[in-house]
């Protein structure tokens, strides 16, 4: 039996795309006025988010420029004469599927503003279905770029004004086409995703490219997620000689979050501040599920509409001060009771005349801690990011989620840390101040770091001053050791006599440097780090600017459809929020429960693989059907149940849940195993 | 009709062009330069790549000039039945795109245009080239269409690599076999195109190294030609910054092997090879390149190979704690090189086995979420996993499609012993 034979039948509508690209614009329009623009939240996340935005593709496009700048050189620059060979460059892009679009877009616009002029196709694997497919779309893409400049161009031939169809996108065409291009215009063909491609479909297409490469000048770019060893794989020797193939290596997506993580969101200029928790999730996802950069932005763009959403004490927080008092007295009085209730004002907080001024106040010296967080986090950052086995991670990430949670000074790791700095050497203790002061440095109108700036000054003065060799020379001298106890009683008082001996001869005198270099590191960590570390989560109202909500955005970042489905299932009150269903433990079944819920429930019952459908039904009766339980009309089943049931089983089936059962015309296979 | 002296003259054209050709050059030119103009109705010309089939077919057809109406098409481009009629009407007819009559996309109506131009008055040669690409009945009825047309001045060149007795034993051709040059044809061959400002005794010192490294593993002329191009330029570095005299053929022998080592890893990879140092650079990049895969997507990638080298009755000694038998199994283990798993190859398991494995041998608690789930898809699209089946929903279907060391070196950088896990029987 096929499964897929079920209740779902349905058709679908596709509908034609309208033609008139305005028309659609026009609606989108309408849509977007009837947004809520005026509200308070709407327009700062907007503002927000677009700062962001714009940080973020700026950074992108500083990371790529030096990839794409590469693959466009030799795109533009390669010989191409040489006996019928396509230069193709390859680029390895790393796994990261979702991301390669904006890639390879990145790497049209830039082949496209290029000297000697290129014009770009960009195919995907879903053009490869056949050859036609792959040589239409790239045709009419070719043409169309065409037809936009011929625009403004108007005494081009008419003929090409019209939007070319589907079936005089050939080659023929193309080498027409391209006689009527400037000289030296070149044809880039970009395949963004081969392993997807159907191979036969691309060997042949190459093979069709390579034809004509002596009317038409055509490189290729084709983008490649595993290894180029699979290019050398898949593709036949006659395919591959027609390639001269050049490698090009892209960043690995990782660095692009460590940057994206260090320039944009751990900088005192971002409004948006995240909390530990969150951080540690998202990373997480990124690096253990897919790699992804797209989502992982996406995803930070859903905790900021969630930080902002229908929250205006978030959003005055974020307001600049000067608006932040009119904000605030457009607030009601069922927000400002909201805010004495927020946990870390420790129930302080009362409303009262000064309320308002107080308010205020208390963000402010947040920012200012937020503000000094992030710089002794650099600080921090400098400090122990090299060391070895990395105590904290070599990431300012990893830091910020540590130091986020709780005071990073008292965790054991720092500790460790401590001592591992306590063997550093002179020139890189100083090399290491020496970055640090350059951080201070660039931070303005900030007494704490004015103070902190000249206490470095001045512990590296000391340790410039001291000397390597030079002892110190102890005052005090150790004290007298009794002598007369080696001759000890026992033989375990012995032994622990002469370890202690032992370690007191061990206690070799510090020389001038090592006793400055242990104080400096004392005293700089005490005085300072402990100082500009403290975490923000500690202060009051610091919900209103750092999101750390994890529960609430957990399900809804990363999906999870099975236990969804369980709990559709087991608790469909959890979903349907009607009053009849209140469950008191999981395996209760009520009567007015959805027909599915009561059978799956039915179904959890059975404690064999292999359920009777008939059983089954009975069960179902007797929970669904008329309460009276009459003996004599046993027999006959109520269609209207009967259906109802082979209806909700279909459904089970659709799911994945049961299946035929090939031993038992009557019997289902439970596919799932355990009570869940 | 051509005079005897032009026959001689295209004859010796073509063998002074093409050396070790003289038996292919003779039958080709007793087919076609004939008195009384009747041509075979077929001819197949077949043989390994770069023996000068083509070059050969179409130098003829280019000196055989306007005495007969030639057309050459690459069956490559020929994608639709338009694609392959029309130039080749555009040819024999000599008219433009727009002064076809209208669309020809069968072959009835092709050969009702060549009918009605009346072409059975003139002799005619129609070049296929890579004829395995087109159609099995294309084929067919173009050896056949000297028949249907009704000339006897008509031909049909079918050129391929792919040897004749594949295709069908039904249609009647002329067979050509073009053979692979040999050792010294191609030394020959090769010396024909010797760099400027060296001379010929240094060069052909060269060609014998080059050759008694190269002719094991490479036989494409196109390919060594270029080698022996990027090969020759190291190999004089020696002797231009004169540390080596060109007499002295052992020390340069010394010198140039590293070099022919390297590249010889290389042949017909297609990598560009602008220069040979270039590609000592590229060397190094490949090693770089393991392949890089998000944390649970390579804890998929060991479910899926164990689940594919392994039968499905191991999985309980294996994963179920309990088993007392796990000890047994351990003494098993012994991973050779070739085991028989490994030669049978990958079998097909569902992704229940896939997703029971796959939390087997995590050692973190993690929810099935619906990334997770898309990992697999995303193995599958990058082609490291084989997705089987009809696309049904219910029972997904895979094949691990990755090589021991592959998955060896992903398991060992996550610290994952595989061959604890591969039981081999």
């Amino acid at each position: 039996m096929d499964s897929t034979v079920s209740v779902s039948k349905g058709c679908f509508v596709f509908k034609k795309p309208n033609k008139e690209k305005n028309n659609k614009r026009r609606s989108k329009k309408q849509l977007t006025t009837n947004q809520p623009e005026a509200e308070l939240w709407h327009t700062t996340y907007i503002d927000v988010w677009n700062n962001i935005k714009s940080k973020i593709d700026d950074l992108n496009g500083s990371i790529y420029s030096k990839f794409i700048s590469d693959t466009v050189n030799f795109m533009t620059k390669s010989n191409i004469t040489t006996n019928q060979s396509i230069p193709t460059a390859c680029l390895l892009t790393g796994v990261n599927l979702p991301d390669h679009e904006s890639l390879f877009g990145l790497l049209a616009t830039n082949l496209e503003k290029s000297q000697p002029p290129v014009i770009v196709a960009t195919l995907f694997s879903e053009h490869f279905s056949s050859v036609k497919n792959a040589v239409i779309s790239m045709v009419s893409q070719l043409l169309h770029t065409d037809d936009d400049e011929s625009d403004s161009d108007e005494e081009m031939d008419e003929s090409l004004n019209f939007v070319v169809k589907r079936s005089e996108c050939t080659i023929s065409n193309l080498i027409e086409w391209y006689s009527n291009q400037p000289n030296g215009t070149r044809i880039a063909v970009l395949v963004k995703d081969y392993e997807m491609c159907q191979q036969t479909v691309l060997q042949n297409f190459i093979l069709l490219l390579s034809c004509y490469i002596k009317e038409i000048p055509i490189v290729m770019a084709i983008g490649i997620a595993t290894s180029i060893s699979n290019l050398h794989n898949s593709l036949p020797h006659h395919v591959v000689t027609k390639l001269k193939v050049k490698m090009f290596v892209s960043e690995a997506s990782v660095v692009f979050l460590n940057n994206i993580m260090d320039q944009v969101f751990l900088k005192p200029d971002c409004s948006f501040y995240l909390g530990g928790r969150i951080l540690d999730y998202v990373t997480e996802v990124f690096l253990y599920y897919n790699f992804s950069i797209k989502q992982f932005i996406e995803s930070l763009k859903f905790c900021l509409i969630e930080h902002f959403y229908r929250k205006p004490l978030n959003c005055i927080c974020v307001a600049h001060e000067s608006a932040q008092e009119a904000l605030f007295n457009s607030l009601d009085k069922k927000t400002l009771e909201e805010i004495t209730k927020l946990r870390s004002t420790n129930y302080k907080l009362k409303i009262d005349s000064n309320f308002k001024e107080n308010f205020l106040r208390l963000i402010r010296e947040l920012k200012a801690c937020i503000n000094d967080f992030y710089i002794g986090l650099r600080v921090l950052h400098i400090l122990v990011a090299d060391l070895p086995h990395s105590p904290l991670g070599t990431k300012l990430r990893e830091m910020y989620c540590t130091a986020m949670k709780k005071h990073i000074i008292d965790d054991t790791s720092y500790k460790t840390c401590l001592q591992l700095l306590k063997f550093l050497s002179k020139d890189d203790l100083l090399a290491k101040f020496d970055k640090i002061i350059h951080v201070l440095k660039n931070v303005k109108n900030n007494q704490r770091t004015k103070d902190a700036l000249k206490l470095v000054q001045s512990y590296v003065k000391s340790l410039e001053e001291s000397h390597l060799n030079n002892l110190v020379i102890e005052k005090e001298k150790p004290k007298e050791k009794p002598k007369e106890s080696l001759q000890a009683i026992s033989r375990s008082q012995f032994k622990k006599i002469l370890i202690e001996n032992v370690k007191n001869e061990d206690n070799q005198p510090m020389t001038e440097f090592e006793k400055a270099r242990s104080e400096t590191l004392d005293n700089f960590t005490e005085i300072i780090l402990r100082q500009f570390l403290v975490p923000p989560t500690t202060m009051p109202l610091n919900e209103l600017l750092i999101f750390d909500d994890l529960p609430s955005i957990k399900r809804k970042i990363v999906g999870e459809d099975r236990a969804a489905q369980y709990t559709a299932f087991i608790n469909p009150q959890h979903y349907l929020c009607c009053d009849c269903c209140e469950l008191e433990f999981t395996e209760q079944i009520f009567k007015t429960m959805p027909d599915i819920s009561i059978v799956y429930k039915l179904h959890l019952e059975s404690r064999f693989d292999q359920i009777n459908i008939y059983d089954w039904l009975q069960k179902f009766i007797s929970i669904v059907g008329p309460s009276q339980n009459d003996n004599d009309n046993d027999d006959d089943i109520d269609p209207v149940l009967q259906s109802r049931f082979v209806r909700a089983l279909n459904e089970l089936q659709h799911l994945g849940y049961i299946r035929p059962s090939k031993y038992k015309a009557d019997h289902v296979q439970r596919l799932t195993c355990g009570s869940c | 009709m051509l005079s005897k002296s032009n026959k001689t003259a295209i004859r010796d054209s073509l063998n002074s062009d093409f050396p070790f050709r003289d038996i292919q050059i003779n039958m080709l030119c007793n087919l076609f330069l004939t008195d009384d103009g009747v041509l075979p109705p077929c001819v197949f010309i077949h043989g390994l790549p770069s023996t000068g089939k083509t070059s050969i077919a179409t130098r003829l057809l280019y000196l055989l000039g306007k005495s007969v109406k030639s057309s050459i098409v690459n069956s490559v481009c020929c994608y639709t039945n338009q694609f392959l009629f029309e130039p080749i009407l555009k040819d024999l007819l000599q008219i433009k795109q727009s002064e076809l009559p209208d669309r020809c996309d069968n072959f009835m109506q092709f050969l009702n245009i060549l009918k009605q131009s009346e072409i059975q008055q003139e002799r005619v040669i129609i070049l296929l080239d890579n004829c395995e690409m087109l159609g099995h009945e294309q084929i067919v009825l173009f050896t056949k269409l000297q028949e249907l047309i009704k000339s006897y001045q008509l031909c049909v060149i079918l050129i391929s690599q792919v040897h004749p007795a594949k295709f069908d034993e039904d249609i009647n051709f002329i067979p050509i076999v073009f053979e692979q040059y040999n050792n010294d044809e191609i030394l020959f061959i090769l010396s024909k195109d010797i760099p400027k400002n060296w001379s010929l005794s240094i060069y052909q010192n060269f060609l014998t190294v080059f050759m008694g490294s190269f002719y094991g593993s490479c036989r494409d002329l196109v390919e060594l030609k270029h080698l022996a191009k990027v090969l020759f330029i190291k190999y004089v570095e020696p002797i231009e910054d004169g540390s080596c005299t060109e007499i002295n053929q052992p020390l340069l022998f010394r010198k140039i092997s590293p070099t022919i080592q390297l590249l010889l890893n290389n042949v017909y990879l297609g990598t560009s090879l602008e220069n040979v140092n270039s590609l000592s650079d590229e060397n190094t990049k490949f090693d770089k390149l393991a392949l890089d895969l998000p944390y649970y997507a390579k804890y998929f990638l060991i479910a899926a190979y164990i689940a594919s080298f392994n039968l499905p009755k191991y999985d309980k000694q294996l994963f179920v704690k309990a088993s007392n038998k796990k000890k047994k199994s351990n003494r098993l283990v012994n991973k050779t090189e070739n085991s028989t798993s490994q030669l049978v190859g990958p079998k097909i398991f569902s992704l229940d086995r896939l997703l029971a494995i796959f939390y087997a041998i995590i050692e973190e608690n993690t929810n099935m979420t619906a990334n997770l789930l898309a990992q697999v898809n995303t193995l599958s699209d990058l082609g490291l996993l084989i997705r089987l089946g009809d696309g049904k929903l219910d029972t997904p279907k895979y094949r691990c499609s990755v090589s021991f060391d592959c998955v060896n070196n992903i398991a060992r950088t996550v610290k994952f012993n595989l061959n604890k896990y591969l039981i081999d029987k």
